[in-house]
């Protein structure tokens, strides 16, 4: 108990209140002028690429994540879920440096499909190209939408196969079902979901950075550069935009854990 | 469920696993192509890359790296959290929501911020951390946290622990034989589940790694960034080796049972 | 032909069989049980009923028209699941009306229904409820109005009262039968607890292995078990294992002469007494003085009391083996451990199960 507790002290609370006080350092005063540094259209172009991003890709991640889980739940053998889920889960965790190296094989300047593709006279022009944020989309993609997956399975098995049957002896089919039962039951889950993805890319540094370094100022990626020491990059700011981003992900996450409880009071109650 | 309704669900599936799968199989194609820049598919096959990669000293000295750093934080995140839990839940609930709140903290914060914040303490610090594969460690350990915690409390729960040790003291064991023979062999199988989950980890671990201690002391993920910038063929075997590793340990894990987020 | 038949009707799961031939008629406005013990096919029976399981051979009809390749929206047919399975984004209100809504029924009449029926099922005022802030007994009348709410034509129950504690779960019995009485409707209920099962019920099945053991009246089925499974599953009955000497009607329990009511034997040699406790009574040796030689007389030892309130349940030690005496009220008071005793018992309340000695 006390070992755990010092060395969360030393080595976590102790580093976030550094931040905290970095934000608010003044010369000799406390000051909140380093969050004035976030309305500069530099920084402030950095949040919004990065919330948009986060939001993008966390959609998409759902929308394309939970029709697939669907079918996993409900159109596969045990034995094929198992290991459509198992696969999901390793592309989940499969971010950051060489996921970069795959996709550039794929579809870099000289990537397989480019050629295929382009170079072979499918398309004359070459409208796409991966080192944009389009391709950062596509490659937070490969793991949200897997990730979408793992995280929404556990609220589909408890979904109770008794509501359908309610349903149906009530004279309902499988529409009603989804309408008045299934959809809303879930929706919390679904939401609790959007929310660890956004929260997910939202802090995401390697993926971005291996692609294309420092192109895209991304939040985690301003930071990063304050933190290397990198010339011009003050400390002070890059610790307000921190703050920022804990107090966003702190909101998120306790709207997450509301989410589960009222998700859990409805599939236990 | 309608034909048309199963037919997009159907193909929302295909699609995902297409998504996974494509980028790996051209990473496994590119990786054993003798040369694949002017054709579409290689033009000849050979497993040159992985050989010079197996006899590259800096690719043994990188993953010997990763693994001490993983190993020791498996160690040293079993032995701060196993015992605060069971104090926790054995003798003082109420304390077990704060242990839960820093176990599962550094979910909440990106490890970019968190290396910012280490960075920004032990700099200015007059101990010799900064900058050290020692810090390096403690911070991967508080990374690990989250992933030991769940594994061990789910464990816990689903084994009913408390129950199981307050019965064996009734019976009139000592803690430390209710230790050894109740514990440690019911708790085994979520410290193991932790472990895997931390080792799968800490060997993608890139952001705390670059940011803290950068080049002069390469982990793999670290290796394979400066690789990846030479030779792409050396980068495309890293990453299967990558990829290959990280679904061993998550088929080990979910045969195992327990997941690595989840909502219920 | 009755208002709600099977016919022969055959299910398997994988290579276990469910049920094997099974024959049920059930007639309109009756309340009919399913009691056996887990496993015998009565939840499965239910399923099939409702459409949620179909029957590998047979026919289900129901007003003489056969449903059985009906889904489950066509049939008419409700059920009050085991779990209640009461949709927990809706309130109480919601869950009521479920049935309605899928008729598209419009909004007054959903609304004048919904209120009607949480008036009959005693929930007035807790429309507006979700079923978590609901105790389990409120949630097995909301669960109740449900299934009543679309007016079906047989309301199945599934182990309705399973999840309620024992004091509500008396109420909520009394209850049920009310407004079954009340409302008219066709009811198959389906229960592990014999008890529940003669209490409610205008008609009883006791199945076992997949099969019907009997059908009858409460009444029937308590006093004139038709075999050795029945006798044990319903009620509590004492087993006496007895052999017969000779062709006589004189039957031995151990060296104890027991006398039976006249009726064919058919020349078996072992025969099993099913006598329920209530029927014995106890007596003290002295009272009997001088008719030691009488029949149906069995002297034994007091081992155990055990009250139960309105009667007091005696163990009596008979040559080794157990009988079990109920003495009503203040009777037992006098009785005590240890007491020499005699049972005794009337020829009118034994049943004669022929064939073996083992239970």
């Amino acid at each position: 108990m006390f070992p755990f507790s010092l060395f969360c002290a030393v080595f976590l609370v102790l580093p976030v209140m550094t931040i905290f006080w970095r934000s608010i350092q003044g010369e000799g005063t406390i000051t909140f002028s380093h969050y004035l540094f976030l309305l500069r259209p530099l920084y402030l172009k950095s949040l919004v690429q990065s919330i948009f991003l986060s939001l993008l890709t966390a959609f998409l991640g759902m929308l394309f994540g939970f029709p697939a889980a669907l079918a996993l739940q409900h159109l596969l053998s045990h034995r094929q879920k198992n290991i459509s889920i198992t696969l999901a889960a390793t592309a989940a965790n499969f971010a950051g440096v060489p996921l970069a190296v795959a996709f550039m094989i794929l579809l870099g300047l000289n990537g397989f499909l480019t050629r295929l593709l382009f170079h072979r006279g499918f398309m004359s022009s070459v409208p796409f190209t991966l080192y944009s944020f389009t391709g950062l989309v596509l490659l937070y993609l490969y793991f949200q939408i897997p990730l979408f997956v793992v995280l929404i399975m556990p609220a589909l098995e408890g979904l109770r196969k008794e509501w359908r049957e309610a349903v149906s002896t009530l004279g309902g089919n499988g529409y009603l079902y989804w309408v008045k039962v299934g959809f809303p039951v879930l929706s919390p889950a679904l939401l609790g979901c959007f929310i660890l993805l956004y929260a997910n890319s939202f802090g995401a540094y390697a993926t971005a950075f291996a692609l294309v370094g420092a192109k895209f100022r991304l939040l985690p990626i301003q930071i990063s550069l304050a933190v290397a020491g990198n010339v011009g990059y003050d400390p002070h700011a890059a610790s307000a935009m921190a703050m920022v981003m804990i107090a966003g992900l702190l909101v998120l996450f306790s709207f997450y854990i509301r989410l589960r409880k009222r998700f859990a009071l409805w599939v236990s109650g | 469920m309608g034909f048309g309704v199963e037919l997009v669900l159907v193909l929302a599936l295909i699609f995902m696993l297409i998504y996974i799968l494509f980028p790996v199989g051209a990473m496994i194609l590119f990786s054993v192509a003798t040369r694949w820049d002017r054709t579409v598919w290689p033009e000849g096959y050979t497993l040159s890359a992985y050989s010079t990669l197996f006899r590259d000293r800096e690719f043994w000295i990188a993953l010997y790296h990763s693994t001490v750093l993983a190993l020791t934080a498996i160690a040293l995140s079993a032995f701060l959290i196993v015992p605060a839990l069971l104090t926790a839940e054995l003798t003082l609930p109420r304390v077990k929501k704060f242990i839960e709140a820093f176990s599962l903290a550094p979910f909440v914060i990106p490890s970019v911020l968190f290396a910012l914040g280490l960075v920004e303490t032990y700099a200015s610090l007059p101990i010799p951390l900064y900058g050290t594969p020692v810090l390096l460690t403690l911070a991967n350990t508080v990374l690990a946290f989250p992933l030991m915690y769940r594994s061990v409390e789910n464990k816990m729960h689903t084994i009913g622990l408390a129950k199981m040790v307050e019965s064996a003291i009734t019976l009139g064991a000592r803690m430390p034989f209710v230790t050894y023979r109740v514990i440690l062999p019911n708790l085994w199988s979520g410290i193991v589940n932790g472990s895997l989950l931390i080792l799968s980890m800490v060997l993608s671990e890139f952001a705390l790694a670059n940011l803290m201690v950068g080049g002069s002391w390469p982990t793999l993920s670290v290796y394979l960034y400066s690789v990846m910038r030479v030779d792409g063929q050396a980068a495309s075997v890293l990453s299967v080796v990558s990829f290959t590793f990280t679904w061993l340990l998550t088929s080990l894990v979910t045969v195992g049972g327990v997941r690595r987020y989840g909502l219920s | 032909m009755a208002y709600l038949e099977m016919e022969s009707v055959e299910k398997s799961f994988a290579k276990n069989r469910v049920l094997t031939h099974f024959n049920l008629s059930i007639e309109k406005g009756e309340f009919t049980t399913l009691v056996g013990p887990s496993g015998c096919g009565k939840t499965t029976t239910l399923r099939i009923l409702a459409g949620l399981e179909r029957p590998d051979r047979g026919t289900i009809s129901l007003e003489g028209v056969p449903i059985t390749d009906w889904p489950p929206q066509r049939r008419q047919i409700s059920m009050v699941f085991q779990s209640y399975a009461l949709f927990p984004n809706l309130t109480v209100f919601g869950n009521i009306a479920f049935g309605l809504w899928a008729k598209r029924i419009d909004r007054l009449t959903v609304e004048r229904e919904v209120m009607n029926l949480l008036d009959i099922v005693g929930l007035k005022g807790l429309e507006n409820r979700f079923p978590h802030e609901l105790s389990g007994g409120q949630q097995q009348r909301v669960a109740l109005a449900r299934a009543l709410a679309p007016r079906p034509k047989v309301l199945l129950l599934d182990e309705p009262l399973s999840a309620v504690d024992a004091v509500v779960r008396l109420r909520l019995r009394e209850e049920l039968k009310r407004i079954q009485r009340e409302l008219g409707i066709t009811t198959v209920m389906v229960t592990h607890d014999q008890e529940e099962a003669l209490s409610i019920s205008d008609r009883v099945v006791v199945m076992n292995g997949g099969r019907i053991e009997q059908v009858g009246t409460p009444v029937e089925i308590y006093r004139h078990p038709v075999n050795r499974f029945v006798a044990q599953f319903i009620g509590f009955s004492n087993a006496l294992r007895v052999e017969r000497k000779g062709d006589s009607q004189e039957v031995f329990f151990h060296h104890y002469p027991i006398n039976l009511p006249p009726l064919s034997l058919n020349g078996e040699k072992r025969l099993t007494l099913y006598v329920r406790p209530e029927t014995l009574r106890l007596h003290r040796p002295h009272e009997l003085r001088g008719r030691e030689y009488d029949t149906n007389l069995l002297p034994g030892i007091i081992r155990l009391r055990a009250f139960y309130g309105a009667i007091t349940r005696f163990e009596v030690m008979v040559n080794g083996e157990i009988i079990w005496v109920d003495v009503p009220g203040h009777e037992a008071d006098s009785w005590q451990e240890g007491d020499e005793v005699v049972v005794s018992f009337s020829p009118q309340e034994v049943r004669i199960i022929t064939g073996g000695g083992e239970q």
